[in-house]
């Protein structure tokens, strides 16, 4: 049984412009243990999975379809109850901006102990001190105590990022959550904040699935990947797989878009736009975009295994690349 | 109108049924004090009036909400007080807006001297309990209507002011005012056209949300007995007359109690609808 | 092109007072541009690129030096002549066109304030304009609102174009964007300045794009010029340890990549270190090879093959 599993998830919003179908049956499953990224442009859906998967959409007017279940119970009936036990103990989350997810007025180690007594790790504050200092330690922190008693403000980016990994991590949840981790930082320490995310990962056994728009980060941090497109998966495969024989027209495109550092050729932009999810292309929601497009394209693609665990959803999977 | 109604803005805005009753309390009143002459029953007791065999009338079908110890029909004079409170709002706004937004709009946007004169005055004005200010000019002029506009006027700039002024300080570092600077624009064109336009939807809801205050500070000069003098209608004096009549006599002063909170209650709704709708912080 | 420099900067300096202490954001570095080329400037937040950027344009004031433009010196407040000759493209698609202002009213700003073109032709040349970045005049009334991230920063293009200046800083053009939307505006860019001859000033954070755009780049650290040269000598040679810690730090997609980025090994301390002062090298806290020199002496930018310089004391591939 997968750790994490949705089945065609959808979800909607009723907007002025009418119904906005965003999500379309997403399919996406993370093992015990493994590292996958979600990767796609702005506006594909892959924030929205994330936060459905967190129940972060209840008290909203999306409208939610399917079924997301956690080792082996769905989430989307949960109460808020069962949340609390779930968010922040087995689900971790880590968000794009670490001194956006602090809060300001409390210091890093009244917000640290705070996670760590609501996770049932430590009773007393001291107790969830002497955790605290532990776990960040264990993240290249040199001075744990500064950086407990210091406000967010006064934490350079990096250390608050190391600060949040922290959070997310200390009560060993079974799955991480990370959405585009250090991406509002500066190359130098987005590159150690994935470093860091991978080593404790793997040291606690815990499942990552990070959320991202870059898919060099994708190819150097995780092991399995879906790339999304419109609020569907288009392609899943393994890493190697993906980056070196991509089947979908649009995961071909992506590669192609990206400048490369040897500067071979100028990256190659995809014609179109992401559609309008009110108005959403019936069909393979590509296919306004696809130079391989044709009249089969209209109806929804078959989902084709090309087995390994790779697989795409287009009429043409072998379509010369 | 048509096009109004399919908007984006309106539909935002009708989201809550509250601001929209509000919006509609507040044209509902704006329209009866226009047409007050044609429909208030008695226009003659707005002046000096006394009918002594009808003095202290409970409100019933003759006098809607009853009649005071004159004889004179409270809704008549209600209507014909919210033309006061209307006109005096208005006209307060009309006067602080334009001078507040000026003064906001060059302290925030060339800072140092400019800036230090214009919101130490401010923070001079703010510091005074506004009511106290208003007190104090009104007890030295004479109450009429044009001095009461002016007294609320002066404690009410310095509000748009700073308001201007924050909205301004930060709007100046957008990209598009650094980008219309090498595009060779003027200060003026960078106020006028690039920075103003930012502030209206702010502008809008705050002036909204003071009306309610104004309509309100108008009433507590009114109790006070420094509004409107008599025999013009004014509800404040209305509510402040009519408490020597509590509680047999309760029409007298409940009738322009209620009519005061729900103008300020309108236009709080209103203001509420229009920053979700415009989306701002005041 | 010609050799002399279309635009130098000498010196130049910006600080800043901040609670009494002494920031520098920009301490005193030199540059020459040509003609006709694009220049990268690099660096990560709070390198000062875009006090750069500013100062050049006239947006802000120098502390010390000089922006030096075909031979004469620049200052902020400068003619509309001048002005009009230096134009920018921001990073910000969302702030840098004014919401309220359709794309018609920000395009003919230029065109009204330098008298571009008389008074009649306004509306024509903004759908020339528009029609030169690739764009449709039915954009013309449109609010920004109802632009995409390209179209924003297609149209903040079409302004920098009005003027019909020499030079156009790019402060992150494409940062913003979604690659495969950057990789349109890139290709725009590219083309543009063949056709006007322009003088690029590209300003990012990201390698991988300087790589694929900029003739010369010039790396920055706080506020210093660490390292500088022809783009293909840098990346394949960096000379200072900072460009070879930022090289290998950018996640790449293909293995041709992986086997040009520098290996480096990280010190988990590294970023820890950005809170320590140095007096000498300001990447000494952060640096692996730091030696006592580092920290006490400011290096130079120092030439160790023709064009290409670095400011290190102990420069990789040297000993």
């Amino acid at each position: 049984m997968a750790l994490l599993e949705t089945t065609d998830l959808h979800v909607r919003f009723e907007l002025f412009e009418g119904m906005s179908h965003v999500l379309n049956g997403v399919n996406l499953k993370v093992e015990r243990g493994e590292r996958v990224a979600v990767v796609g442009e702005s506006g594909c859906g892959k924030s929205l999975t994330a936060r459905a998967v967190l129940g972060l959409l209840r008290h909203t007017n999306a409208q939610i379809d399917g079924s997301v279940r956690f080792d082996g119970s769905e989430l989307l009936s949960l109460s808020e109850r069962g949340w609390r036990s779930i968010r922040g103990r087995r689900i971790g989350m880590i968000f794009q901006d670490p001194t956006a997810a602090l809060n300001p007025t409390f210091t890093v180690g009244d917000q640290l102990f705070k996670v760590i007594i609501r996770g049932g790790r430590a009773r007393t504050k001291r107790r969830a001190r002497e955790i605290a200092r532990e776990a960040l330690r264990h993240t290249a922190i040199a001075d744990p105590d500064r950086v407990l008693n210091a406000y967010p403000f006064q934490l350079s980016g990096g250390l608050a990022q190391r600060v949040l990994i922290t959070m997310a991590l200390v009560n060993e949840p079974e799955l991480v959550l990370a959405d585009e981790p250090g991406s509002a930082l500066d190359v130098t320490v987005q590159e150690q904040t994935l470093r860091l995310m991978r080593a404790l990962g793997d040291e606690l056994g815990a499942a990552v699935l990070i959320i991202t728009h870059n898919l060099g980060v994708v190819r150097e941090f995780a092991q399995r990947v879906y790339v999304m497109y419109a609020g569907s998966i288009v392609e899943e495969a393994d890493v190697d797989t993906l980056f070196h024989a991509p089947r979908h027209p649009y995961t071909r495109a992506l590669l192609e878009a990206v400048p490369r550092l040897t500067g071979e050729m100028l990256p190659q932009p995809i014609e179109g736009v992401v559609p309008d999810y009110t108005a959403a292309p019936v069909g393979c929601r590509f296919h306004p975009r696809c130079p391989h497009a044709q009249p089969a394209c209209q109806e929804p693609p078959p989902v084709v295994d090309l087995g390994g665990g790779h697989r795409v959803a287009c009429v043409l999977p072998e379509a010369a690349p | 109108m048509r096009r109004l109604f399919r908007s984006r803005a309106w539909y935002k805005f009708s989201r809550s049924w509250l601001s929209v009753a509000g919006l509609a309390t507040i044209l509902v009143i704006a329209l009866v004090t226009v047409v007050a002459p044609l429909i208030a029953p008695f226009p003659e007791h707005v002046g000096i009036f006394v009918d002594f065999r009808n003095t202290e009338q409970p409100p019933g079908w003759l006098y809607f909400f009853g009649t005071d110890d004159n004889g004179r029909d409270i809704f008549t004079r209600v209507l014909y007080a919210y033309r006061v409170s209307f006109a005096v709002g208005l006209l307060v706004l009309a006067i602080a807006v334009p001078v507040g937004v000026i003064l906001g709009l060059l302290a925030g946007y060339y800072g140092g001297l400019v800036d230090t004169v214009i919101m130490r005055t401010t923070d001079v004005f703010l510091a005074l309990p506004p009511l106290v200010l208003a007190m104090a000019i009104m007890g030295y002029l004479q109450p009429s209507l044009f001095n009461i506009m002016l007294a609320i006027s002066v404690m009410w700039w310095p509000w748009y002011t700073r308001l201007i002024y924050n909205l301004t300080r930060s709007l100046r570092h957008e990209g598009y005012v650094q980008a219309a600077k090498v595009s060779g624009a003027s200060d003026l064109h960078i106020l006028l056209k690039e920075i103003l336009p930012n502030c209206v939807p702010s502008l809008l809801t705050k002036m909204a949300f003071d009306m309610s205050f104004v309509i309100l500070m108008i009433a507590a000069l009114g109790f006070v007995g420094l509004g409107m003098q008599p025999p013009t209608p004014d509800l404040g004096r209305m509510v402040a007359e009519g408490v020597r009549f509590m509680p047999f006599d309760w029409w007298m002063s409940v009738f322009p109690g209620l009519a005061i909170l729900i103008l300020v209650l309108a236009f709080n709704l209103f203001g509420d609808g229009l920053r979700d709708m415009l989306d701002v912080d005041v | 092109m010609s050799t002399a420099p279309v635009l130098s900067v000498r010196g130049l300096s910006k600080y800043y007072r901040v609670k009494g202490t002494r920031v520098d954001a920009l301490a005193g570095i030199d540059l020459d541009i040509r003609r006709g080329e694009t220049m990268a400037i690099v660096g990560e937040s709070g390198s000062g690129k875009t006090t750069l950027g500013n100062l050049i344009l006239g947006l802000e004031r120098a502390s010390a030096g000089q922006v030096i433009f075909e031979g004469a010196p620049l200052q902020m407040r400068r003619s509309s002549a001048l002005r009009r000759r230096i134009q920018v493209v921001q990073q910000n698609p969302f702030s840098t066109l004014n919401p309220k202002r359709t794309v018609r009213a920000t395009i003919e700003l230029p065109l009204r304030a330098y008298k571009m073109v008389s008074r009649d032709r306004y509306r024509a040349r903004v759908g020339e304009l528009l029609d030169i970045v690739g764009m449709s005049s039915t954009h013309m009334n449109r609010y920004p609102a109802a632009l995409s991230g390209g179209q924003r920063q297609r149209v903040a293009l079409a302004r920098a174009l009005a003027s019909e200046p020499e030079i156009i800083v790019l402060d992150e053009p494409t940062s913003a964007l979604d690659v495969s939307v950057q990789a349109r505006v890139l290709a725009l860019l590219v083309e543009l300045q063949r056709t006007f001859d322009l003088t690029y000033i590209f300003i990012t954070h990201d390698l991988s794009v300087v790589r694929n755009i900029a003739r010369r780049v010039s790396v920055m650290y706080r506020g210093r010029v660490v390292e500088s040269g022809p783009t293909e000598s840098v990346f394949a040679a960096p000379r200072h340890r900072y460009t070879s810690m930022l090289l290998s730090s950018i996640p790449v997609v293909s293995d041709a990549e992986l086997a040009v980025k520098p290996s480096w090994t990280w010190d988990p301390g590294a970023i820890e270190g950005q809170g320590l002062h140095s007096d000498g090298c300001p990447f000494a806290p952060r640096c692996p090879h730091a030696v006592d020199a580092c920290w006490s002496d400011v290096p130079e930018l120092e030439s160790l093959e023709t064009a290409h310089l670095a400011a290190c004391h102990r420069p990789a591939g040297s000993s």
